[in-house]
């Protein structure tokens, strides 16, 4: 068993992870910078809700991750293509 | 167990915010992706890891799922973003653009989107005079593609001083960015971008994603017979390219030889002569020539009649050109020649002392092109001046 403490820690760090890809998010200069940081965020969101599930001692939460990463996986496949599709982001 | 289960959940959350920290420190999307893959990757993996230390079975079986299923997709959608990144290249932004769109001095006329090829060679300097020489309409877009099939260092550091009176060879990228500078004037915006590849397929294939109108090209002046085996960046670049080509031999355009066919692209080519800012200042001999070749004129006919024929079709053909540009503005006389037309239309630039051929290209392919040979590659490679080949707007 791994001791509250440590995973109340490791889920304040992950939430201040989170902050930091939202700041990535929000410096990101094309649509490309922006989808990887919202992989990133997605992959946070994951690890918080794995922390989450071994602090409450219940497996939901980590379904739930498992859900988060499929639809992450999808969304950023489909929306890589659609950028390559569209063309570089309009400069003028 | 607890203790090595805390210890594996924080490496994971360190690895995370290595990761995390290096997406914000990097610019480039590459690096950024690079450092993505130690949160997406091995950090999340860690954590996830440490379920085998929960006590409960139903959470280490839940994330091992997750683990299987982040192993594949992680990389399936880095690899998606690089890909996106990469056909789209990623290029410096434009510098003073604002200043650009407010800027008035620059000349009248229909804004030009240009692509101007360089690789670091002489042939590319004398492009970037000629580009900076002309006076491009405002809302001018030039990009500048530094294009090599060799060592591409795009991350190279600028700031790196010459080692001693060595030429120490700069990165393409340093270059590209230092012509950039040089072209920047109001009115007109400059970007710049690197990419490695054949040269003459990555500028063709800049030129349709950037909507070029024209790409100015270098030229190393071989010679027909070594640009033979050494092969022609600049005439493969105009096979390739979808629109005109712009072949600099020299820093400067005083005076231009229009060869005038009454084809299309002869008819594109005066399009542009007429209408491009570009050539506002410019003095412009039509040259029309009288060619022996088949098509003229009836077989049956008179040999000498289909001659004289020929020749008064030849100059009424100049001379409706050249009221044409005049109408334009633009300062133009007609003549006529007889003989082979490449030939006739080298030899006619020299008396001129004109520093540009322009002419259309029909885009024969393959085997036609090999067959009846090309106007424009032949004058582009016996000529010493530049030569713009002007391909229709399809």
């Amino acid at each position: 068993m791994i001791p509250d403490v440590v995973l109340v820690v490791a889920f304040g760090w992950a939430a201040l992870l989170l902050v930091a890809g939202g700041l990535l998010l929000l410096r990101a200069r094309d649509s490309q910078q922006r989808l990887l940081a919202l992989d990133v965020l997605s992959t946070i969101v994951i690890v918080m809700l794995a922390t989450l599930s071994y602090l409450n001692g219940v497996s939901y939460y980590i379904d739930a991750g498992l859900a988060v990463a499929l639809l992450s996986f999808t969304a950023t496949v489909v929306t890589a293509r659609y950028i390559m599709r569209r063309g570089p982001d309009r400069r003028d | 167990m607890g203790l090595v289960g805390s210890g594996v959940l924080v490496l994971g959350l360190v690895l995370a915010t290595i990761g995390l920290y290096g997406m914000l420190r990097k610019p480039s999307i590459f690096e950024q992706l690079h450092a993505a893959g130690l949160v997406t990757g091995p950090g999340a993996i860690l954590v996830l890891l440490a379920s085998l230390a929960s006590g409960r079975a139903e959470i280490a079986t839940s994330a091992v799922l997750v683990i299987a299923f982040v192993l594949v997709t992680a990389s399936l959608s880095t690899h998606a973003i690089a890909l996106t990144a990469w056909r789209l290249r990623y290029t410096v932004p434009a510098r003073g653009r604002d200043a650009a769109i407010t800027a008035a001095d620059g000349s009248p006329g229909t804004p030009m989107r240009v692509l101007l090829a360089h690789d670091g060679s002489p042939g590319a300097e004398v492009a970037t005079a000629l580009a900076a020489s002309l006076h491009w309409p405002a809302g001018s877009v030039i990009r500048v593609i530094g294009a090599t099939d060799g060592d591409v260092r795009p991350f190279a550091d600028p700031g790196t001083p010459p080692d001693g009176d060595a030429e120490v060879p700069r990165s393409l990228a340093t270059t590209v960015a230092s012509v950039a500078r040089t072209l920047e004037r109001d009115g007109v915006v400059i970007d710049s971008v690197v990419r490695q590849g054949d040269p003459a397929a990555a500028i063709a294939d800049e030129a349709r994603a950037f909507g070029a109108d024209l790409v100015v090209i270098g030229s190393r002046g071989l010679g027909p017979v070594r640009s033979m085996f050494a092969g022609s960046v600049a005439a493969a670049t105009i096979d390739a390219a979808p629109c005109s080509v712009l072949v600099a031999r020299t820093p400067a355009v005083g005076r231009l030889v229009l060869g005038a066919d009454g084809t299309e692209a002869g008819e594109a080519a005066v399009d542009a002569v007429a209408q491009w800012p570009i050539f506002r200042d410019v003095v412009i001999d039509v040259l029309s020539v009288v060619t022996d070749g088949p098509g003229l004129g009836s077989p049956t006919a008179d040999g000498g009649m289909q001659a004289t024929t020929a020749r008064v079709r030849q100059q009424r053909l100049a001379d409706a050109v050249a009221t044409r540009l005049a109408t334009a503005g633009r300062r133009a006389t007609a003549h006529v020649r007889d003989g082979d037309a490449a030939s006739q239309i080298v030899g006619f630039t020299g008396e001129r002392a004109a520093d540009l051929i322009v002419l259309g290209t029909r885009q024969r392919t393959g085997l036609t092109r090999a067959l009846l040979g090309s106007v424009g590659r032949t004058v582009l490679s016996t000529s010493g001046v530049s030569v713009l080949i002007v391909k229709p707007r399809s």
